[in-house]
């Protein structure tokens, strides 16, 4: 589903500056309906690839495919969910969730439907008239994932997602994504820095350095689903948290040397 | 504090009423002035003679510098040709223009709405600009990836959230327009609030002057009010978050 060949991006040097190379040699792919998370400290690109993916930004160098097309231009089919959930603060809830339906003019029934569903799995089916500024961050982040799969995209972006939230609602929102990607099975490319984050969620995990940012190592998350929460204490969970951090450690050490 | 009003200028006569009208002067004064007018004119028509021109110049404003801003708002270039000149204009109060008005557009009507209708533009202009150029990028974004073309991006996003920022110019405009039709009307009129109290003071009637300055005054607090009434209920999000 999702190809990344080589993929480079260096954002120009400004005055006497030199070039930052943001991205350098980036190469890895994801099978449709996969989890894919890209681990790694701030300041290491991975925003940047979920940006060129989602055509907000280009690369100077390598491909990146999805679906088999390289991606030009933004495109509903390829979703993005923010840190910060972004949410119309002068629509309500049903509103924003039904707001990629109303640009593309998508028939009033299939779109209610949709949205109705989503509501449903997203545990929001009543707070469809509530204002957004009335929710919790929770809920805010709830309303962006149902915003942002109603266009049934073929790849859903998140950045950092639950980033901002507290530890127990991030922990449940972890089990609600599972539980809504279950069910719709949408390809996924989850950006975040912590670690057991990533191997709860993921089917991959690209463990990446900074400067400039590269993939330092990819591993297959074997663990088997659908996973609760007590997965995290299991024994592969833990060694592959071991290995993970390992190689964090090794970078830092590298690094400060 | 009107009680004690009454009782330093009626009651003892410790502020003579040659300065400071007595509130029951006044009050006896505004009734006498709603039966009989003033100079050949009833009260509640030089009422809307002012109110009259405010709006004209306000809205006329309104229509022009809303679109003005948002154009200023999403095209840097615009808006590097159009701020300077009004960051410029902006500290020259509307007043100081009421001379040139006159030279272009003589002593009627039309010069006393432009005066109106300059004191408002700025604010509405900036606000406005200021309001699209400072949308957080994020809710652009948001928007284009879920699909929204230039036309709906504009219509369903860039619109409503700098609606607030362009409500406050709007507010600040009103304000700002009712206090210069005062000083519009100085232009030889012969009928408004502020031909009143000019005319009033010209002729020493200290308690037309005050009966002026407080309509004016409430008329405007008024109008204020409506706007924010109006701005709570369209804009329920504003200062939210």
């Amino acid at each position: 589903m999702i190809e990344i060949e080589n993929l480079e991006r260096t954002f120009p040097g400004r005055g006497d500056r030199p070039p930052t190379v943001a991205l350098t040699d980036i190469s890895f792919s994801v099978a449709e309906g996969e989890i894919c998370c890209l681990l790694g400290p701030s300041g290491c690109g991975k925003s940047t690839i979920l940006n060129i993916l989602a055509g907000f930004d280009s690369a100077t160098g390598g491909r990146a495919l999805v679906a088999g097309k390289p991606v030009d231009k933004p495109h509903p089919s390829r979703a993005l969910v923010f840190q910060q959930p972004q949410l119309f603060p002068w629509l309500d809830v049903w509103e924003n969730v039904t707001f990629g339906p109303r640009m593309s003019g998508m028939p009033h029934n299939q779109a209610t439907e949709r949205a109705n569903r989503l509501l449903g799995a997203t545990g929001l089916s009543d707070f469809k008239r509530h204002r957004v500024y009335e929710l919790s961050g929770g809920m805010r982040q709830r309303v962006a994932i149902a915003r942002a799969l109603i266009n049934q995209p073929e790849v859903l972006l998140m950045d950092e997602p639950f980033g901002a939230l507290d530890a127990q609602t991030r922990a449940t929102m972890q089990q609600l994504l599972l539980s809504i990607w279950e069910d719709l099975k949408p390809t996924i490319i989850f950006v975040t820095h912590d670690v057991d984050e990533a191997l709860f969620l993921g089917d991959q995990v690209c463990v990446m350095s900074a400067r400039p940012g590269r993939i330092r190592e990819r591993l297959r998350v074997t663990i088997q689903r659908p996973r609760t929460l007590e997965v995290t204490t299991s024994e592969d969970f833990v060694s592959l948290k071991r290995s993970i951090l390992g190689a964090i450690r090794a970078e830092v050490e590298a690094s400060s040397a | 504090m009107l009680l004690l009003w009454e009782l330093l200028t009626d009651g003892t006569h410790t502020i003579s009423t040659k300065f400071l009208a007595s509130p029951v002067g006044i009050a006896e004064e505004f009734v006498r002035l709603l039966r009989t007018g003033y100079a050949g004119t009833p009260l509640w028509a030089h009422f809307t003679a002012s109110l009259g021109r405010t709006l004209t110049g306000y809205i006329l404003s309104a229509l022009v510098a809303i679109p003005v801003g948002l154009w200023m708002g999403l095209n840097p270039y615009v808006r590097a040709v159009l701020s300077p000149l009004f960051n410029l204009l902006r500290p020259v109060p509307a007043i100081a223009l009421i001379p040139v008005m006159v030279l272009w557009f003589g002593i009627g009507e039309t010069s006393k709405i432009f005066v109106i209708f300059l004191a408002s533009f700025l604010y509405v202009v900036l606000n406005t600009s200021t309001g699209v150029a400072t949308i957080p990028e994020g809710l652009i974004r948001a928007a284009i990836n879920l699909g929204a073309n230039r036309a709906q991006l504009f219509r369903h996003v860039i619109f409503p959230a700098a609606m607030p920022s362009i409500m406050t110019g709007l507010k600040t405009g009103l304000a700002v327009s009712w206090a210069v039709v005062v000083a519009a009307e100085l232009i030889a009129a012969q009928k408004g609030l502020g031909y009143m109290i000019e005319d009033a003071a010209t002729f020493y009637r200290i308690n037309d002057v005050y009966v002026g300055v407080i309509l004016i005054g409430v008329i405007g607090l008024f109008m204020g009010m409506s706007l924010e009434a109006i701005e709570r209920r369209v804009m329920h999000w504003a200062g939210k978050s």
